[in-house]
């Protein structure tokens, strides 16, 4: 077990290490002038591109920067937003807590409406209400966010004024991005669930129960139910990415100042430095949420750890 | 399943698939738009042209933002535009996104997951540390640094189809690669080896034909997928920009204006969803009825 979770930490390290090449390579190792993608290409006098390309050390070898900008990143320096001349990692921290509630209260929603209805539809495979929570799933896939947010927005926020459309004036004003936020990922967790309840219907273990008379209930809640929310360990991890786009979007639509919001920010004032620095915490933030789900699955599923 | 649905062949169960037959009417309509949106524009009394605006119409009076009427079918758009025209001419540049950027994933993937699986060794393992890289990027983050940081001037549908691309790959890769592993140990592949048959032969005669079900079982929801992000770039001002008529870009404009002119932004999304919903469907079926292990009884 502690072995195979040394292996699985080296192997995020390598793939970091791999990720910062990638993102080095795309920014400043690609052709073309990086004091002018530093200076989000506006037109600037040649001085001030000579004044970047000094302030950045632009003009020493290739390696060498990315030794110095690795350096900073392991001691946590993202660098410095162009924009606003404060440190990135800066920048982040103050908005993390906003972005960090309303992905919380986005998986929370979507994993309990998502589990409910996976497990209560399989049961009742191929009844009206099966087939009708299966189209509706298909069609939150299918709604990009930025259209359920603007209409959610306008009804539950405009014309009901029943929840706040934009800040984080009190705890309520996270409901409704969470909510918008939560339709894809309430779809995903539908259909994984019910495929994950089906496919424990008909294994021997729950055979077994009902054959010695176990209740249907018990059945379902101690045999199917408890089994099929394992792979929802893995989903979690998975899912931090999709949110991570989902959040971009979200706190765009309903101005929270949370991470999204600085990043969408950031493209529109081309601040390439902090677009950079964003990158690079994500990738962290995936790869260790990725590492604490399979600890985490390894730690529920004692068969897991015989793979290998 | 009963004896005579088992021995159905994918076709006769993808045929009787509820599912497949709904994604047709919605990707049918949607194609339709794409394949001849002049055609289609024309059928209403407005000016077919999406690009061809006028503030101001003949008598005089201004024509920006009409609600939806019977000249009008959709309403005009901020420049006094034919939303009917814009919304059909919209579902070509929607689709070729979607379907380009399906295709080239599609592409590079298998083709880097059949030597991954075929080769074995280092070559697979730096595939597979690179596959989980890109997976480590989430899409709208990686499509800014690309789009945004690398990109300048006007950005073209295939700048956003190969950024797209960029990053999708590892799927079609890990089935093929998989499905590559499994099939180079079977005995016939051993047989046709010891036939003397090429390398070539074997991965387009053995390895391919046995990963194209999964991966075009992949690749067609992925359609959707691809469809949603572009309008999503657009929207973050890091996709299609005005000029280029699409739903992501109209979806765009109509945001600020939503308050009073909401069929703006429903228009083209009722077009984006149903073509988003048809491919989701439309993979389902064929994840249904292509079903490798189905097949083989």
């Amino acid at each position: 077990m502690f072995n195979l979770i040394v292996r699985r930490l080296c192997g995020a390290a390598a793939t970091f290490v791999m990720a910062t090449v990638v993102v080095f390579g795309a920014a400043f190792g690609l052709p073309g002038d990086p004091a002018r993608v530093i200076a989000g290409r506006r037109q600037v006098p040649e001085d001030t591109l000579r004044a970047i390309r000094l302030r950045y050390h632009l003009d020493d070898p290739l390696p060498e920067q990315y030794l110095r900008w690795m350096g900073g990143l392991l001691r946590g320096d993202l660098g410095q937003s162009y924009a606003s001349r404060r440190p990135v990692t800066d920048i982040l921290l103050d908005a993390l807590p906003v972005t960090v509630k309303l992905l919380a209260l986005t998986l929370v929603i979507e994993i309990a409406i998502g589990a409910t209805l996976g497990a209560i539809t399989a049961g009742r495979r191929g009844s009206r209400l099966d087939n009708g929570v299966l189209a509706t799933c298909v069609l939150a896939l299918a709604v990009p966010t930025f259209v359920v947010g603007a209409v959610v927005q306008d009804f539950f926020g405009v014309r009901w004024k029943l929840l706040p459309v934009a800040g984080t004036s009190s705890n309520l004003s996270y409901l409704l991005p969470a909510c918008t936020l939560a339709v894809t990922g309430y779809a995903i967790a539908t259909r994984l669930m019910r495929s994950q309840t089906l496919a424990h219907q008909s294994e021997q273990h729950v055979i077994t129960a009902r054959a010695k008379g176990l209740s249907e209930s018990a059945v379902t809640r101690r045999h199917i139910v408890r089994n099929s929310l394992v792979p929802f360990v893995a989903f979690i991890g998975l899912e931090i990415g999709a949110l991570a786009s989902g959040s971009i979007v979200v706190e765009r639509i309903f101005n929270l100042p949370g991470v999204g919001g600085v990043v969408a920010r950031a493209v529109s004032q081309r601040d390439n430095a902090l677009i950079i620095g964003f990158t690079m915490a994500v990738i962290a933030t995936y790869l260790l949420v990725d590492l604490l789900a399979d600890v985490a699955a390894l730690a529920l599923d004692p068969r897991l750890r015989g793979v290998e | 399943m009963t004896g005579a649905a088992s021995r159905r062949t994918w076709v006769g169960r993808l045929a009787r698939h509820a599912g497949f037959r709904i994604a047709c009417v919605l990707l049918g309509v949607v194609g339709v738009f794409a394949i001849a949106p002049g055609v289609v524009a024309s059928l209403s009394p407005a000016s077919s042209d999406p690009l061809e605006c006028s503030l101001r119409a003949s008598d005089g009076s201004y024509q920006d933002r009409m609600a939806p009427s019977g000249d009008h079918w959709f309403g005009t758009d901020s420049q006094g535009c034919d939303e009917f025209a814009r919304v059909v001419h919209g579902a070509r540049t929607s689709l070729q996104i979607g379907l380009g950027a399906a295709l080239l994933t599609t592409v590079i993937g298998t083709v880097l997951g059949l030597i991954a699986g075929w080769r074995g060794g280092w070559i697979d393992a730096i595939v597979r540390r690179f596959a989980d890289v890109t997976l480590g990027i989430p899409l709208v983050v990686g499509s800014i640094l690309l789009l945004s940081v690398l990109v300048d001037g006007r950005r073209t549908p295939t700048q956003i189809i190969v950024t797209l691309a960029a990053q999708l790959w590892p799927g079609p890769a890990r089935i093929a690669r998989s499905v590559t592993r499994t099939i180079v140990q079977l005995p016939y592949v051993e047989a046709a080896r010891a036939l003397g048959a090429s390398n070539y032969r074997i991965v387009t005669r053995h390895v391919l034909p046995n990963a194209l079900p999964a991966v075009i079982a992949f690749a067609t929801p992925l359609v959707g997928l691809l469809i949603g992000a572009e309008s999503t770039l657009s929207y973050l001002g890091i996709g299609l920009q005005v000029p280029s008529v699409s739903w992501g870009v109209m979806i765009d404009d109509a945001q600020s204006v939503y308050a009073n002119s909401p069929f703006l932004l429903l228009f083209p999304g009722l077009f984006l969803v149903a073509a988003i919903a048809g491919f989701i469907l439309l993979g389902d079926a064929l994840n249904d009825s292509l079903d490798v292990h189905l097949e083989r009884g």
